[in-house]
């Protein structure tokens, strides 16, 4: 299968400190790829910097779009992108609309600016709408963002996002600020569209509960770098790295007694600002040896998936 | 919170009242400013030397000045210059400053800092003296007051725009719309500056209020409007001779002005509450 979207070597540094470092991600046409990692581990940079949103921050590497280097594009060629061949949608569905731009306008917006006529394009934002659930979406164009809820927001913003037919879509948390019922069917539906549309979905998101159900491929991060990437169904029978590991150990279960203490991973998050030497995990790692903390390890291959772990490699621990 | 925003001493100002004495006076003041020539009782401009200082009475109201005029005719015909161009000198310094402040948050840092640096200079001017340099440069003209004005105020505005510009500019609708491919100036136009007004309408509704008084300041030191135009601040100036032996030729386009910039004030007051979820109950 052909990559959409080739990340190698994304660098992104904020201020002199470096974000996120060298990572490689590859997307595959109508793939769902979850990047997940804790707060600060450069996921959601990673996501901004695909599009590149900050102006202010600066992004080295590779980012091949259907063979086409984004890295290093002036910004008006960017924006060609932005859109119409990949898309973005945000954490706060509450936040992430216009007050004062009726609901119609809000979604026919990307067709307007690439020269469809006003119509047209509101026809195609109520189609939109009505395919992601909205009831009496022709009736409702001309509804303000604060007559909707929150879930509708969120399908408002996926209607905008997905109405020009993007080859990626970028969700960044996409249902953290909605609640569970409302999440599922968000998901549900994002999930279908992707399918019908073959559209690659890079998937943000802290929750491992959404990855199990939602993503065919899962990519940790950690301090800027990805230490694991396997397919979704390997990585819940037995993450390869100590860190996927633990993320997996502190996921609350249903078949364990509430008075069981839940797991955690030991320690917080390695700032970038004093990133350690060697692996940036060894500090908060249990099974950490010598080398984790002079040599920083790189990606193994180990059966379906890839790990950047030394007790791998001495065979000290088992995959 | 609302016992700290409302004065306890004050109860005439609880909420519901401030809006129901402000908007209907400042509807009344706008529309004297519009018909006033028309319901004057007398000509303005009549010199009758025979009638001259005439005190408040049956045939003249208010009086008349030196030169025989009926000063309440006066008065209505210089509401149109006084509250009309005050109203056009606020739109015109909103209207620059709106336009300097989207430059400064669309162009990048060194834009951004070079006109807020050069907003400095002006703000470090008293406003009252940049005027009446202005003016004094441009000719004693009502025009030239006008332009004055616009020069010395549009900075407050620039300021004031700039930096609730920036903060629509970081909110997340800007961001989405942003991603959706949106260009900076359809983004300026559609996203930020229309859910940035809220703020500018209270300065200049405030604004209003003062520039009244500035202008009639600048007629009064002779740089306004030329005699024998009926202006206020020109009025008063004609007036100021006779203070102790005929008061009201000064005294009533005075309290004109007074009451005129209170009246526009209390309506800044009225939309700024309204505006501002923080304030009122």
């Amino acid at each position: 299968m052909t990559s959409v979207l080739r990340i190698h070597g994304l660098t992104v540094d904020v201020g002199g400190l470096r974000i996120v470092d060298g990572l490689d991600l590859d997307l595959r046409k109508g793939e769902r790829v979850a990047l997940v990692g804790e707060s600060g581990s450069g996921k959601s940079m990673t996501a901004r910097a695909l599009l590149r949103l900050d102006p202010s921050v600066s992004v080295g590497g590779s980012v091949l779009f259907q063979g086409k280097e984004l890295i290093g594009l002036p910004e008006k060629e960017v924006r060609k992108v932005r859109g119409s061949q990949i898309a973005m949608v945000f954490q706060d569905p509450t936040t992430a609309l216009n007050p004062l731009q009726r609901i119609g306008e809000q979604v026919a917006e990307p067709l307007r600016l690439r020269g469809v006529g006003r119509r047209s394009a509101m026809k195609q934002a109520a189609e939109m709408l009505d395919r992601l659930g909205v009831p009496r979406a022709a009736e409702r164009l001309g509804a303000y963002p604060h007559e909707f809820s929150g879930g509708m927001k969120q399908r408002v913003m996926l209607a905008a996002a997905l109405i020009t037919r993007p080859k990626v879509l970028i969700a960044d948390e996409p249902t953290t600020a909605l609640d569970v019922r409302v999440q599922e069917q968000v998901l549900t539906l994002i999930e279908q569209l992707a399918a019908e549309e073959g559209i690659a979905v890079l998937l943000i998101t802290h929750d491992l509960g959404i990855v199990a159900g939602f993503a065919d491929r899962v990519a940790v991060m950690y301090a800027g770098r990805k230490v694991e990437e396997n397919s979704v169904d390997a990585f819940f029978a037995g993450p390869s790295h100590p860190y996927g590991k633990g993320l997996l150990a502190s996921v609350p279960r249903v078949d364990r007694a509430l008075t069981e203490r839940l797991d955690t991973v030991p320690g917080v998050p390695a700032k970038p600002s004093a990133r350690p030497a060697g692996c940036a995990f060894h500090p908060r790692c249990a099974a950490a040896i010598d080398r984790c903390r002079t040599d920083a390890p790189v990606l193994l291959t180990i059966g379906t998936g890839q790990a950047a772990c030394h007790l791998i490699e001495e065979g000290a621990l088992r995959c | 919170m609302t016992t700290l925003a409302v004065p306890r001493f004050l109860p005439v100002f609880k909420i519901p009242l401030l809006d129901r004495i402000a908007y209907p006076a400042t509807a009344v003041f706008v529309l004297i400013a519009l018909v006033g020539p028309w319901i004057a009782p007398h000509d303005p401009y009549q010199v009758d030397l025979n009638q001259a200082l005439l005190a408040p009475g049956a045939g003249h109201w208010l009086g008349t000045d030196s030169a025989g005029r009926d000063i309440l005719s006066r008065l209505l015909a210089g509401a149109r210059t006084t509250v009309l161009s005050s109203v056009v000198v606020t739109v015109g310094a909103a209207v620059v400053g709106i336009v300097v402040a989207a430059v400064a948050a669309l162009g990048g840092r060194v834009v951004d800092e070079v006109v807020m640096r050069v907003c400095d200079i002006f703000l470090s001017i008293p406003g009252m003296i940049l005027a009446l340099g202005v003016a004094a440069a441009l000719g004693p003209s009502l025009r030239s007051t006008i332009i004055a004005l616009v020069v010395a105020l549009w900075p407050a505005f620039a300021r004031l725009v700039r930096a609730v510009l920036r903060e629509t500019m970081a909110s997340t609708y800007v961001e989405s719309a942003r991603t959706l491919g949106v260009p900076p100036g359809r983004l300026m136009l559609r996203h930020v500056l229309p859910n940035s007004l809220d703020s500018l309408y209270v300065q200049a509704a405030l604004d209003v209020s003062g520039v009244i008084v500035l202008m009639s300041g600048l007629s009064f030191l002779g740089v306004g409007a030329q005699p024998p135009s009926a202006d206020w601040g020109a009025m008063v100036a004609d007036g100021r001779e006779y203070v102790t032996t005929a008061w009201w030729v000064a005294t009533v386009p005075g309290l004109a002005i007074t009451l005129t910039a209170v009246v526009f004030g209390l309506f800044g007051d009225a939309l700024r509450v309204r505006l501002d979820p923080t304030l009122g109950d």
